[in-house]
Order: C-alpha cells, then sequence, then structure tokens
C-alpha cells in the first residue's frame, strides 16, 4: 500500500500529488518534466519536499512530525544511470546494502550475474550494469523497489534484453514495484496497473483498459505511444508464407511477421489502436491478413475519435473516427470484425522462463 | 660516510614528519570534508583561517605557536602542554605549516567523487557515516595521498616557524634543514652541509616517486584510468 499527499512548488515546478494505490507493481508514466523523478524522489527521501504525506505500507516515512532519513526509510532506489561503486568489484557493489550474503545466490541466479561476481564496474557494459544495480537495490530488502527510467539510457536492443530480467524480479520476488517511465510499452509489458503524470499533477490512476477511456488520459497518452499490449503464444513459423502464427488467448489465432523463438514460447506483441480497423462483417479481397471477430466490450466516445474495447480472447483496443462509429453503428456486445496488417503487430520481446523463488 | 650527528638529523627529520602527518591527518580530512560537502555560516572565514599558514611567514606560525604553548602560553601554562622546545614541538610546527596544503588536496578530490554516488549509497541503507568512509574517502584516495606528500615533504623542509617555536636542539630539534643552516654557519662546515643538501634532495624524490607510484595504481583500482 502506497499512500502520497505532496503539494510542493519549486522553482517553475510544482508538484500535485495525491494518490494511494494497492497495485503490487505500478507503471508510472508521464512526459519528461511529469514530476514522476521528483515524485520517486521524495518517496526515497532523496528531495526533501516542505512538507506532506508519505506512508508505505502503513509506514509513515513522512509527514506528522516524521520524515525519515534516506537510509532509514528501507526504500529501494535504481538510477537512470546505474550508480555503481567504482572502487568495488560486482559482487561487493552487490551486498553492499545487504544485511547478509544469504539471497547473493538467488538473485544473482535471477539477474544471470554469475559470470560477472569478480568483474570490475569499469569493464561493464551498460546492460550490465543496470542488472547489478537493479540486483543490488532487491538485496538491500527494501520494503519498495522504485525503478526511475532504469532503461532510458540504454538503446532500444540493449532494452529488450533487460524488461525480461524485469519481469521475473516482478513474478519472483514479493516486494512492491514502482516502474518510472516515459515509455508506455516498457511499462505496459510489466504492469497493467498505472498512474499517470502530467506536469505535476496525476492524470489518472488505474488499470490501462480503464482509464484509457478517461478523456485526460487519453490526452495524455493518445500520442505518446499508446498501444496494445498482448501475451501471445507463438504456434508455428512458416518460412515460405514469410508469417508466424500466434494464439492472444481463448483461440484466436492472428499473423505477425516472423518471429525466431520456438513455437510454443510466449512472446510479446504491441498493436497501436490506430492499426485496427473494423468492419461489421468479414472482407474479401483484401491483402490484410488477420480478420478477428469478437465482442465489443465498450464504447467510448471522445472528441477527435471513438474508442472501442472489443473482448478478442484477450481485450484490445480499437481506435476509429466518430463518422466511422456512426456509420457503422456500434454498440457494446455487438460482434465487429477486427482487420489487423500482421506487419502492425509488434513484437516486443520474448518472455522469460519464470522463476520462482519461495 | 654521514657522522652521528647527521644521522640523527636524518632520522629526526624523519620521524618528525611523520609525527606531522599523524597530527594532522585526522582534523585535516574534517576540514576538507566540511569544506567540500558542507555550507554553514563562517565557511569562508574558516576557509581563510585554514590556508593563513600558507601564506604567513613560518617565524609568524612559530612564534604565534611559541605564545600559545610556552610556559607562559594558554596552552603550557593552563593545559600542561609545555612543550617548546621539544620533539613534539618542532612536529606541531611542520604540522601547522603543511596543514593547508592537506586539506586543499584533499578537498579538491572529494569535491571530484559523484555525490550521486553517495545518494545511492545512501538509499542502500548506509549511514552519513559509513558513506564517507566506505564511499567518498576510498574515491577521494588519490587527493588523501597527494596531500599527505604534499605535507609530508613541506614538513621535511620546515625552518622558520621550527627554529622559532621548537630551537635548534641536536638530536632532539634539529632537523636537516636546521643541520644545514647550522653547518652552513661554522667555518670548514660546507662539506656537511653538501652531504644533506644531497639527503635531502633524495629523500624528497623518493617521497613523491613513492607516492605518485601509490597514488596511481590506487586510481587504477578505483577505476578512473591510470
Amino acid at each position: 500500500m502506497i499512500r502520497v499527499d505532496l503539494h510542493f512548488g519549486a522553482g517553475d515546478f510544482r508538484l500535485d500529488a495525491q494518490f494511494e494505490t494497492d497495485a503490487k507493481t505500478l507503471g508510472v508514466f508521464g512526459p519528461s518534466g511529469a514530476g514522476k523523478t521528483t515524485l520517486a524522489h521524495c518517496i526515497a527521501g532523496v528531495a526533501t519536499p516542505p512538507g506532506g504525506r508519505i506512508e508505505i505500507g502503513g509506514r509513515t516515512l513522512l509527514g506528522a512530525g516524521v520524515d525519515i532519513p534516506i537510509h532509514k526509510r528501507d526504500v529501494g532506489l535504481v538510477f537512470q544511470e546505474a550508480r555503481l561503486f567504482p572502487h568495488l568489484n560486482v559482487r561487493r557493489n552487490l551486498l553492499y546494502g545487504a544485511p547478509d550474503t544469504s539471497d547473493l545466490d538467488t538473485i544473482v541466479g535471477l539477474l544471470e550475474l554469475e559470470s560477472l561476481l569478480q568483474r570490475r564496474i569499469h569493464d561493464l557494459s551498460g546492460g550490465e550494469k543496470q542488472r547489478v544495480a537493479i540486483g543490488r537495490a532487491i538485496l538491500s530488502k527494501p520494503q519498495i523497489l522504485i525503478l526511475d527510467e532504469p532503461l532510458a539510457s540504454l538503446d532500444r536492443r540493449l532494452r529488450r534484453q533487460i524488461l525480461p530480467f524485469l519481469v521475473r524480479v516482478r513474478d519472483a520476488l514479493d516486494i512492491p514495484m514502482l516502474y518510472i517511465s516515459h515509455e508506455l510499452d516498457e511499462i505496459l509489458q510489466l504492469t497493467t496497473d498505472l498512474l499517470v503524470m502530467d506536469q505535476g499533477r496525476i492524470v489518472g490512476l488505474g488499470p490501462y483498459a480503464d482509464i484509457i477511456h478517461d478523456d485526460p488520459v487519453l490526452d495524455c497518452l493518445h500520442d505518446r505511444g499508446m498501444t496494445n499490449i498482448l501475451r501471445a503464444e507463438l504456434i508455428s513459423t512458416s518460412a515460405d508464407d514469410g508469417v508466424s502464427l500466434i494464439d492472444i488467448g481463448k483461440g484466436t489465432r492472428l499473423s505477425i511477421a516472423p518471429a525466431p523463438e520456438d513455437p510454443g514460447s510466449e512472446i510479446v506483441v504491441g498493436i497501436r489502436p490506430w492499426d485496427i480497423a473494423l468492419a461489421a462483417a468479414p472482407v474479401s479481397g483484401v491483402s490484410i491478413q488477420n480478420q478477428a471477430t469478437g465482442t465489443i466490450s465498450r464504447l467510448t466516445h471522445h472528441e477527435r475519435r471513438v474508442l472501442v474495447e472489443i473482448d478478442l480472447g484477450a481485450p484490445v483496443i480499437a481506435e476509429i473516427s466518430r463518422k466511422s462509429a456512426a456509420e457503422l453503428n456500434l454498440g457494446p456486445g455487438r460482434s465487429i470484425v477486427c482487420l489487423i496488417k500482421s506487419h502492425a503487430i509488434r513484437r516486443l520481446s520474448g518472455a522469460p522462463e519464470p522463476v520462482r523463488i519461495s | 660516510m654521514l657522522t652521528p650527528e647527521e644521522w640523527s638529523a636524518l632520522f629526526l627529520s624523519m620521524r618528525v614528519a611523520l609525527l606531522a602527518l599523524l597530527v594532522l591527518i585526522i582534523p585535516g580530512v574534517a576540514c576538507a570534508w566540511l569544506l567540500a560537502r558542507r555550507s554553514f555560516p563562517g565557511k569562508s572565514l574558516l576557509d581563510a583561517v585554514l590556508h593563513l599558514p600558507l601564506v604567513l611567514p613560518p617565524v609568524v606560525v612559530g612564534y604565534v605557536l611559541l605564545v600559545l604553548f610556552g610556559r607562559e602560553g594558554p596552552f603550557g601554562r593552563w593545559l600542561g602542554l609545555d612543550i617548546a622546545f621539544t620533539t613534539a614541538a618542532a612536529a606541531l610546527a611542520s604540522a601547522v605549516v603543511a596543514f593547508p596544503l592537506f586539506v586543499r588536496a584533499l578537498r579538491l578530490s572529494i569535491e571530484l567523487v559523484d555525490r550521486r554516488i553517495e545518494t545511492a549509497a545512501r538509499t542502500l541503507g548506509a549511514s552519513p557515516i559509513r558513506v564517507f568512509l566506505t564511499i567518498t574517502l576510498p574515491l577521494s584516495l588519490p587527493g588523501l595521498l597527494t596531500g599527505a606528500l604534499l605535507a609530508f615533504a613541506r614538513a621535511l623542509g620546515e625552518f622558520g616557524a621550527t627554529i622559532t617555536f621548537a630551537g635548534n636542539i641536536e638530536g632532539e630539534t634539529r632537523t636537516l634543514p636546521l643541520a644545514i643552516f647550522t653547518n652552513a654557519q661554522i667555518p670548514g662546515g660546507d662539506a656537511a652541509a653538501m652531504r644533506l643538501v644531497v639527503i635531502s634532495v633524495a629523500l624528497s624524490l623518493a617521497a613523491m616517486i613513492i607516492a605518485e607510484y601509490l597514488a596511481r595504481s590506487v586510481r587504477r583500482r578505483i577505476g578512473a584510468g591510470a
């Protein structure tokens, strides 16, 4: 349980953040300058707001005459830059904040750091450094783990490689996580519980599929990577046809650009809402490979667009114009055909095998 | 090769310089940290006072010490620290004169330590004192070594403050510079003075080479490049 009540100004910037959440993994999304890092630093005690209240798991970190110093807050913070200690090797970095060595092997295994333990920080790649920083924060046994844009300084390819580790951490450990990013893709691969911030204010809080229908959230997210994230099973890949077949749930199959993973493995794909066209009935004689039939579960009208949530085995949001919506005479409960080009379905990352830690 | 008096001057010099280092290291580290990392009222005044021995004539430093620690001085009379004209006085005089050199070098080095790394250590549960001892100080070790070398060399060469506060007593306060001075004063002492000059040069060179070697290996170890 996180409870935050902060209202203060510093120079041109003003933070007005009041929220409460039980989400185990909460994604904090917002464009740069939204106040995400300030929020993280206030929770960790790195920044000192003039007042306000912060509670984590029932413990007051700030407020009511209390202002717990950084080192006693039990808030693990992973920064954009890894901030490793250059004079210590990887193993000693990992153990810096650890009460003992009992969890070292587990975390080292989880983040695949075995071969790096004796290495100097200087010799690590950017991705390796960030994995060490994540392990170091976890090993300090925090009450909450805050990841502040941990992938922002890495290139796209490296991000893809590290995200599966974060998914593993999320699944294997019982630590609440706050994942801060300005990349919606990244967040949605970790969690659908979202806190959306813009210009120091909270714009929305709740499950992505719900809050996306709110105008302020939609306005904030629409041009900043709004997407559908689906977990799918890879069924088969045909080199001749140049497509792979995936199952996104309840037997709904979609064809996508060839995926290198083995059949049977889980992959994550993203589809932009405006890349989904709707039709009242199956269409013949088109090049679009995917025609999936589903039921409309929700429909919201906005100033310039209409969002349609369709149950395709997994909930999928499509965006169409108000004119199209009127012509198609859409409504909840109606059956509809979704037309999706296979190349509009982006493969984001292969999910790693889950590792359970008792 | 050397007379017993000359050997004595050599060993005494080393002893005095090392003692001076011992005396200044803890207050020196504290002052360097205060100046590098804290802001408080009177900071520029402290900074100026700490630098005084660098710009004052050493004789003035020696005289002030004599007034403070002499038999009639406040420390001498009330605290029983009547150390004037002893080896301890020579060490103290050297320490005071060398102090600003040490503080300056270490302070610059501490200022170069990335504060964001210190913050990261705090978030991992380290108290401010632990952060200083395990992060800040190890990362500013090159500055500590440079400062210690400068202070040691300055202490080896100390003359004015020493002769004023500690006198020129053979085996007690007659360090190398004082022995050279004494020999230069007496007829036929040129050869002895020259031998001591050569030893002084060799000693200073050796100290510099050792410190440079240490600083380089430390820098390599903390990943700052060679």
